[in-house]
This record gives C-alpha cells, structure tokens and sequence, in this order.
C-alpha cells in the first residue's frame, strides 16, 4: 500500500533539482548523503597515507621517504582518520539518514543547525588540508606537549582545524539529543526505539559533554604556541602531563564516540538478518549509556607509564576492566539473537560477522592493555596500535560499511550485486588480519610505534603487513565500487528488501518522500516484532 | 522552511513540527544542551585555574591584587542589570508590548558595550604595565615574577574567552533587536527571545563566577 | 649512516621463534610473562566461547527459502544472561588483582639498589653513573650493567617528553621534562638488551636506542676502569672527535659538507658565517662556545632553531675539546 502511493509523490532524491537543492538543503536525508560523500573521500585519503606508511615501512631504513615526511604522514593518516572520518563516521552519515525516519519523524529538530554542522565540517576539513601549505605536522594526532609547542609547522592551524571540528560534533549531538526527546512519533515510547537510536543517544551525550573539553584543551595549546602562556610548557612553569589530561579526557571518550554507533548499527543488523526479536533489548540498551557514563572515567590508562602515582593508575585499571562488561554484555546479547533465528548471510550480515570476529579480538585484547604490569610492557607498542585498529576499523568500520550496506537500497533505491557486495567482505576480512594481525605479535616483542627505523629482525612481519595493508585496500576500493556500480546498473529497490520492521523500511519507499511519510506513522509495539511485518 | 510571514499574532510553527508546543520545547531543550556545552568548555579552563592555584597559592594572591577590583565590581553589576533587562524584554513579549522589547533590549545592549569598554581600559592598562601572558610578561614589580605570567596567562584566557561570548551574545541581542522592530514576537511568539536571553544568563554566570575566582582571592 | 646500520642490526633477545615476548632477563619479568600468556589463552578460550556458537547458528538455523520465519522469538532468559554479566565480572577482577601486583612490584624498588641517572635528549640516551663518576651516551650507546645487582634510574629529560623501554626487562617509564622518574630493574641474564625511546620526540625518534650490556660483576668492574681512563691522555681533538658522537652532536651535524638539521662542521673554522636576522659572524673560540651553552643566542641562517643547550653536560675541557675537533674539519 505504502509503494502505490509513492508513485505519485517524487522521491527526496528527484523532487529538486540542481546543485544549489543539494548545497542549501534542509532536508537530513540529503544531508546524511553528503557527509557520507565527504566522509568516504577523506576515508580514501587517509587510506592513501596509511599505504604509503605501509610502503615505507618495508625496509628498515629510507624507502620511499624520509624520517620527516613520514612523521607527517602518520600524523595525518591519524588526524584525517580520527577526526574527519571515524568521529563523524556513522552518526553524522547514516545517523541523520535513518534517526528522524526510525523515530517516525519528518527532520532533526534542527534542520538549519544540520546544514550548520556540515558545513563547520567542510571548513574544518578545508583548514586540516590547509594545514600541509603551511607546513606539515608531525607531531601524530595527539599533539603531545611539549613536543607539539616546540616543533615547526602547521601545528597551530591543524589543532584549530581539530577544534572546528570539534564544533560540529557538539551541534549534530546537540541536535540528536533534542530529536530523540522531543520527535518520537506518537506511541514511539523509549523502550519502543530501535536499538540504533539508543546507540547514536548514548553518542550524542558524550559528544555533548567530552568535545568541549578537547575544545577548550586545543584552544589552550594553540594559545601556549602563539603567546607562550606557560601552562603546558615545563619552560615556562607549566605541566605537560596537564595536557595528556586533558586530552584523554577527551579522547578516551572519543572513542566510545568512534564504536557506539558501530554497535550501534550491529544491532540492527543481527536482529533483522536473523529474522528474531532481538535477545536482551534492555540491557543493550542500557548497555549503551553504561558505556557513555564508565567512558568519562578511565582516561587515565593512556598514561600508565607516565609517572601518575600507582593508586591513580589502579583506580583507571579497575575501571577500564568495567567497561569490558557492557561491551561483552552486547557480544553475547547478539550471539543469543541468532539463536533459533531464520540467519541470512546477505552481504549487510556478512559485514556484521566481520565485525564480530574482529572486535571480538579488538575487545579482548584490551584486556591486556588494562592489566598494568602487562601494560608497562605493551604501552606504545605495535600491540597498541593493532589493538585499536581492531576495534576503530574491524569495529566501527566494519559495521559502518555494514549500514551503508544495509541502507543503501533505502537511501539510492538501488540494489548493489549480492556477490560482489559479498567478495568485498571476504577481501576486507583476509586483508585485514593479515595487516594487524603480525602488529599484535610485532609489539608484543618489543616493536615500539611511530618508528622509522627498526630493527632487521622485525622486517618479516612489517612486510606480512604491508602486503596485508594493499589486499585490505583494495578489499575497501572494492566495496566503494560495489556500490558505486550500482547506482548504474542496480535493479530498484523494493521498499523493504530485508523484511526489517523499523519505520524507514514499514512505512517509506525506498527511496523515500521528501518529508518522510505520507501519514504519520504511529507505533504500537517493539522495534523488532518480525511476526507481525504485514 | 517558515511558511508562514512572521507577525505577533502568529506562531511561524516549522513543518517538521507536530504543534507550537513541539517547537518550544525542543527549542529550548537544545539550548539547554548547548549551554551544558558551554559550561564545560569554560570548566576546562577552571580546572587548570584550580590546579595552577593549587600549585601556587602565595603568586596568585600576589599577582591578583593587580587586577583593580572597583572596575571589576562595576562590570559585575552592569552584567547582572543586563540580565534582569533581557528578563523584562521577555516579559514585555508576553504583555504584546513591541516598544518595551525593544527599549529593554537596547539597555541590554548599552550594558554589555559598557561592559566591553570597561574590560577595554582594564586590558590596556595591563598591557602597558607588561602583566602579560608568556613571555611577554615585562612587569618586575610583582613578586616572583618568573612564575607571574602563569596567572596572567589564565587571567587572559578567562576573561578572553569570557569577552568573546559577550560579543557573540550582542550580536544575538541585535538579530533579536532587528526582529522585535519588525514586530515578530508578541504573546504568541517570544521563544527566540526566551533562547537569547538563556545565552545571556550563561554569560553573566560564567561572570559571575570568574569575578572572585580572579578578583577577590583570598 | 653506517652507524644506523650497525644499530638497526643489533638484535633484540628472543626466547624462541615461536614466542610472543622476547627472552625475559629481569627478575620481574617472568611474572609479567605468566599473566602475559594466561591472558592470551584465556583469551582464545573466550574467543571461540562467542564465536563458535556464532558461526553454529548461522549454520543450524540459515535462512533456507524466502520467507522462512524464526523458530523461536524468544528474548530474554534471566538466569543466562545473570551468568554472561557475572562471570566475566570475576575474570575481570582476577585479571586486574595480578595486573595491580605485577604493577606494585615493578615500582617498588629494593633500597640496595644501585643509582644510576638517565638524561633524554633529542635523540639519544645519557647515563650518568654517579658512584662511578662516569657517563655514557650517543645513539647505541653501551650502558654497561653488573649482573644480579638491583639498579634504580632516575630520569629527566633535557627537551621534549621520551619514554625508556627495555623489552627483555618488561619495563618502561615516560622521562618527562621538569621533573624526575623513576624506574629500577635487576638483571637475571648477561647479554646485550636494546633501549628503545617509546615516546614519539622527532625526526629521529627510531634511531634513540642505547644498548644495555649485562656483565659479570668481574667484568663491569673492568669495564668500568676501562670506561674512567678511557678518555685520559687522548689529544684534544681525538677526544672531540669521541663526544662528537657520544653527545649525539652527529644527529645534527656532519662532518662532510652536507647540511641536515643543523649546518655541517666541515670547513666552518675562522669563516664567516651568515646569521638570522643580525650582522655575520666570525666562526671563532667564543662563538662556537656560544653555540654549545646558549644555541639560541644567534642562529645561523637556514636553519631552524631547534638546538637544545649543552650546558652543565660538558666539562671545560669537553668543550675545547670540541672546538679543536672543529677546527681540524679542514
């Protein structure tokens, strides 16, 4: 019924025309779109830095470039990573897509404040570039003081360019937070909201209450470097380790920012592939807001080694082990829901298998770097650097493909090539535990990170990595391609292909109305009652 | 996005909106969650003053009896009057009174000049004397004066920062000023109003709080 | 470069191929190392404890015609999901308890123990052994140890923040610049022990290692006389010549014309030289002097001021010493 009547009306993608109906837009579907657009540009980018690292790490002394250019290169390979691609990533992609038409809602609750975000985003991303014309920095994306005050280059512009960003963040959370309180559609109670929501809220909160610390942190440093206030510089007074505060105030956060929404999308796909009200919907959500509370409060385990007293090192380790229990909480939550479920390995739930087999191992061995006498060892490793790149890539990216997957017939009206959409997960897989996996044993032997040189005997594994790091990149172009493919070629999308029983597949055509729905969709049961999909 | 031509009598009520009280509250709700925001950008800032005073408790007695006191009381005041003002300009929407908007806003704006041009002579008066951050600090005559440019720096980033959320806020009270004029806001319709005004308190508390922390410690 | 050559060839003691920790030579170390390897095999244990079961059910329950419904909706059973909170929280606690002991053990430090000072610098290690009243530095600088005896480090850093990691002890310690860490070790094995620096400092962060040699106590004590008369009686620009890499001046500066972070040495003695923003200045005694104690008084054209001061690190005749190794760069 929903279909017929999509006849008549034109979609969000066709009902205006011209570059100025995308540029000006209110609409958060559009929006959505073009973070996406910019957020996979600056994925390849910083997938370009990552190769050629890769590349250069081959030997052990000069490949391809000099010491110099390969500090900036890892320090933006970081930087666009963290701050353009991953932060924003799911919540400010396909969290504006989905969130208003999963609440059942015609926009955000702050449309002109949407386009606001997105564009601070272009100009910070437009400053971070900028950035390399000034000088390149290379001070990795930590701008550790004082290191950060004394080097030459852009720092300056770059951490401003951070800071901008950091805007952005606060206002699409800003934003999130009053749309999820204020426009749930009639019936929509909390305990009613699919489980994407609650993950992209739990963002949003932190996104709201950690950025202005990174803000005011960054605001502080480019103020040390320009006037020389004394407060991070040993020179003048100050206290470097302050910084290192501040910033993992920040930054640990951050990087619940990075994997909630992940998770956050993995529930929807568990539960719609398998065909099965999803197992423990309260304790995931509420999960989610554990892991948003603990996150504020174990920043101090970046800096075991850093001279803090061993009473606060305690304190942090016991509550880095705390907020394991509502990540693994989700684990075991996800495997239930397959259980006795009608599972279909349609390429959106291979993605979300990926994702599990990589974060399991990203999860598990934070263990290790929770454990301080094992930390003391491990700390600035290459074990910490396949660490997190488990759980940012083989978590959040994985399943931030596995979204782009699973909505791109509601968002283009398209469906993409099943097989190739399904060889795309297999060649991100392989490469990408070929690429981290070697780090894992590489720093576990001592490898130090942010290293040039190295020593003849860790050559082997560096070179599993680099071979690992061009399969895993390809894999990536792969998927890209997937879909771009289908734009051309792919055949229409039905308005529910995964039988899924959120709004946006029940109540929408793919790909939907400008504003939203026809009628107001009202909700009358659980987010995920499979059963009862007319 | 607005369908309708704003008048007093007329709520402009956005499409995504089920009804006015929809937009008000959530209006409000994200204003709220943006002066959360603000607050802990200013409580990073709070946390290092606090660390530093701990470290040097005998220099920042020292180095505050610096900052003159009597302008500083004054700004206190100008800022407190500035808030009852945006109050009174709210409550004249309400009452449908346009010529007491605008006349209320407009001491809330005189208020906030008179604020920055006070802040104005203070900075200048520290800047010749060299009590200044890093090491353009030049001032021989406070005690300790290799450690001096620490409070000085944190002086400066305070009421720096301070300084510039007054000028963003006057810039929101002439938007809302140019609206009243055009007779926008009436008993129907006041909530930009009620949001600037929110953004106003937050400045005079950040003030509020940064007057004894600067001023007056003992 | 063949410097870096021999130092990246130096290789780091590995128990065996097929181990995940190189060999372990502190008496810390071998805790460490059991919590280590207890983590990594319950780790696996719990790996295929979520994804075996995973990979059944996608097997077992596979979707196998369109439209085939669930078995079952059931969602929620208290008593497993009690058990999935629970359990782990006792693994968890277990892990932080030996984590915290290791942790206390590797802080507290034995009060016989042996006080050696470690300075940082962009970008090598100095070692001063104040007993003894010798030092060591420079890239791959030999620190020689005695065997089976307790060694407190004191650390400090001359510039930017750098981080002293020995992976055959287990241990590592930020050197923050203003103020003092420490860290201690007891060696259980002779050998020779790479130090890296774990704290990204620069350009050449990957070449800050030091080379830790462990000797029987005979031998340290022969090392040591070895290491005191060692620059004894050597002309002065011979010993320039030594402190020219054990003070790491070689990072910067070469001695063949090719300029790198600093300008060369070659050939600059009693030349003119062009300055940042003053008059040039003649290369002499005092100016070179300068140059060592107060680098950013004048700074030479082309280059960035990024030289750290050398005073109180040199001796009077160190720094002659240096000046009549420069002028001999002909």
């Amino acid at each position: 019924m929903v279909a017929n009547h999509l006849e008549e009306e034109e979609s969000y993608l066709t009902s205006k025309k011209g570059i100025a109906s995308w540029l000006f837009t209110l609409d958060h579907k559009r929006i959505g779109i073009m973070y996406l657009a910019s957020i996979m540009f600056f994925f390849l980018v910083g997938g370009l830095f990552a190769i050629l690292l890769r590349v250069e790490l081959w030997t052990a002394g000069d490949t391809i470039v000099k010491a110099k250019q390969y500090n900036q290169l890892f320090t933006l390979h970081g930087a666009i990573m963290v701050f353009l691609v991953i932060i924003p990533g799911i919540p400010a992609s396909l969290g504006n897509f989905v969130l208003p038409l999963q609440l059942g809602a015609k926009d955000v609750a702050f449309p002109r404040l949407n386009l606001m975000s997105y564009y601070i985003y272009v100009i910070g991303a437009i400053v971070a570039l900028s950035s390399l014309l000034v000088g390149a920095v290379d001070t990795g994306w930590t701008f550790y003081t004082p290191y950060s005050i004394t080097t030459d280059g852009g720092v300056v512009v770059m951490v401003m360019a951070a800071f901008i960003l950091g805007f952005s963040s606060i206002l699409t959370g800003v934003n999130f937070i009053s749309t999820v309180h204020k426009l749930r559609a009639p019936g929509m109670t909390w305990f009613r909201m699919p489980l994407f929501i609650w993950g992209i809220y739990a963002t949003a909160i932190i996104q709201i209450m950690a950025t202005p610390v990174l803000a005011i942190t960054l605001l502080l440093l480019v103020i040390e470097r320009v006037v020389k206030v004394g407060i991070f510089d040993p020179q003048l007074g100050g206290d470097p380790v302050l910084f290192q505060h501040f910033f993992w105030f920040y930054s640990h956060p951050a990087v619940y920012i990075m994997i909630l929404p992940g998770m956050a999308v993995i529930s929807e796909l568990i539960t719609t592939f398998s065909q099965k009200r999803i197992f423990g919907y309260k304790p995931i959500a509420y999960s989610s807001i554990a892991i948003a509370i603990i996150s504020f409060l174990v920043w101090g385990h970046h800096m075991f080694v850093s001279g803090q007293s061993e009473l606060v090192g305690m304190i942090f380790s016991a509550l880095t082990f705390l907020v394991a229990i509502p990540s693994g909480v989700k684990m075991f939550n996800w495997a239930a829901t397959m259980y006795q479920g009608s599972v279909s390995l349609a390429t959106p739930m291979l993605w979300a298998m990926g994702f599990f087999l990589l974060f399991a191992i990203g999860g598990l061995t934070g263990c290790f770097l929770g454990t301080l006498s094992v930390d003391v060892h491990l700390h600035d490793t290459y074990f910490v650097v396949a660490h997190f790149h488990y759980v940012m890539v083989g978590g959040t990216f994985m399943a931030f493909m596995g979204g782009i997957f699973y909505w791109w017939p509601k968002i283009t009206g398209k469906m993409y090539n099943e097989k190739m959409g399904v060889w795309s997960v297999i060649l991100v897989v392989l490469g990408f535990n070929l690429t981290f996996f070697v780090q894992f044993i590489m720093g576990a032997q001592g490898m130090p990170r942010r290293y040039y040189h190295y020593l003849d005997q860790f050559q082997i594994y560096h070179q599993i990595s680099t071979v690992g790091s061009f399969l895993l990149g390809f894999g990536f172009l792969f998927s890209i391609i997937t879909l771009l493919v289908s734009l051309k070629y792919g055949k229409k999308a039905p308005p529910n292909p995964w039988h899924a029983a959120t709004f946006e597949w029940t109540e929408t055509a793919s790909p939907p109305i400008e504003h939203n729905f026809h009628h107001q969709p009202i909700s009358t049961k659980g987010p995920y009652e499979y059963d009862q999909i007319a | 996005m607005v369908a309708n031509q704003i008048t007093k009598s007329h709520f402009p009520l956005a499409v995504h909106f089920a009804n006015p009280e929809q937009q008000v509250e959530a209006g409000k709700l994200g204003m709220w969650l943006f002066l959360a925001t603000e607050i802990l950008l200013f409580g990073g800032l709070f946390v290092a003053y606090a660390i530093f005073h701990h470290l040097h408790p005998e220099l920042f007695k020292a180095a505050h009896r610096f900052l003159d006191v009597k302008l500083g009381a004054i700004n206190t005041v100008v800022l407190l009057f500035s808030s009852l003002t945006v109050v009174l300009a709210i409550h004249a929407a309400q009452k449908n009174k346009t010529h007491l908007i605008v006349l209320n806003l407009v001491i809330t704006l005189v208020c906030a000049g008179t604020f920055l041009v006070i802040k104005y002579f203070e900075y200048t008066h520290k800047f010749h004397a060299g009590l200044l951050p890093g090491y353009f600090f030049t001032n021989a005559t406070v005690p300790s004066p290799d450690q001096a440019h620490v409070f000085f720096g944190i002086y400066f980033m305070m009421t720096g920062l301070h300084g510039l959320h007054v000028v963003i806020g006057m810039i929101v009270l002439l938007w809302l000023l140019v609206r009243a004029l055009k007779g926008q806001f009436g008993e129907q319709y006041y909530l930009p109003l009620e949001l600037g005004g929110l953004y106003w308190h937050l400045v005079d508390v950040i003030w509020i709080f940064l007057f004894p922390l600067l001023y007056l410690i003992r | 470069m063949d410097s870096v050559k021999e130092l990246l060839s130096m290789r780091l003691p590995v128990a065996s191929k097929l181990s995940w920790l190189p060999e372990a030579a502190s008496t810390t170390a071998d805790s460490v190392d059991w919590i280590f390897y207890f983590l990594v095999w319950s780790c696996v244990g719990l790996f295929l404890l979520v994804v075996l079961p995973v990979a059944w059910f996608c097997l077992r329950y596979r979707r196998k015609h369109e439209g085939q419904k669930a078995l079952s909706q059931v969602d929620h059973n208290v008593k497993i999901e009690a058990a999935w909170t629970l359990l782990p929280c006792i693994y968890l606690a277990f892990l932080f308890y030996w984590g915290f002991i290791g942790f206390v053990d590797l802080y507290t430090i034995p009060v016989e123990a042996k006080h050696l000072r470690v300075i940082g610098q962009k970008w090598n290690w100095t070692v001063q052994y104040p007993d003894d009243d010798i030092s060591v530095s420079g890239q791959g600088a030999i620190i020689g140890i005695p065997l089976g005896q307790a060694i407190r480090l004191t650390l400090s850093s001359q510039d930017v923040i750098h981080s002293f990691f020995v992976p055959n002890f287990r241990i590592k310690q930020d050197v923050v610049p203003g103020r003092y860490s420490t860290l201690w070790f007891e060696s259980t094995k002779v050998g020779e022990f790479p130090v890296f620096c774990t704290e990204y400092c620069g350009d050449e962060h990957s070449k800050m290692l030091a080379i830790i040699k462990v000797m029987p106590q005979d031998e340290y004590k022969e090392w040591l006389v070895k290491k005191k008369s060692e620059n004894v009686g050597l002309p002065p620009a011979e010993l320039g010549q030594k402190l020219y890499t054990q003070k790491a001046c070689n990072a910067c500066h070469t001695v063949d014309g090719t300029p790198k972070i600093g300008p060369s040495f070659k050939g600059v003695y009693g030349h003119m030289t062009q300055l940042e923003g003053m008059s040039p200045v003649k290369v002499d005694d005092g100016y070179i002097r300068e140059s060592i104690l107060e680098p950013q008084a004048k700074i030479v054209k082309g280059y960035p001021p990024v030289m750290p001061t050398f005073k109180g690190q040199l001796s009077e005749s160190d720094i002659n010493a240096l000046i009549e190794f420069i002028k001999s760069l002909k």
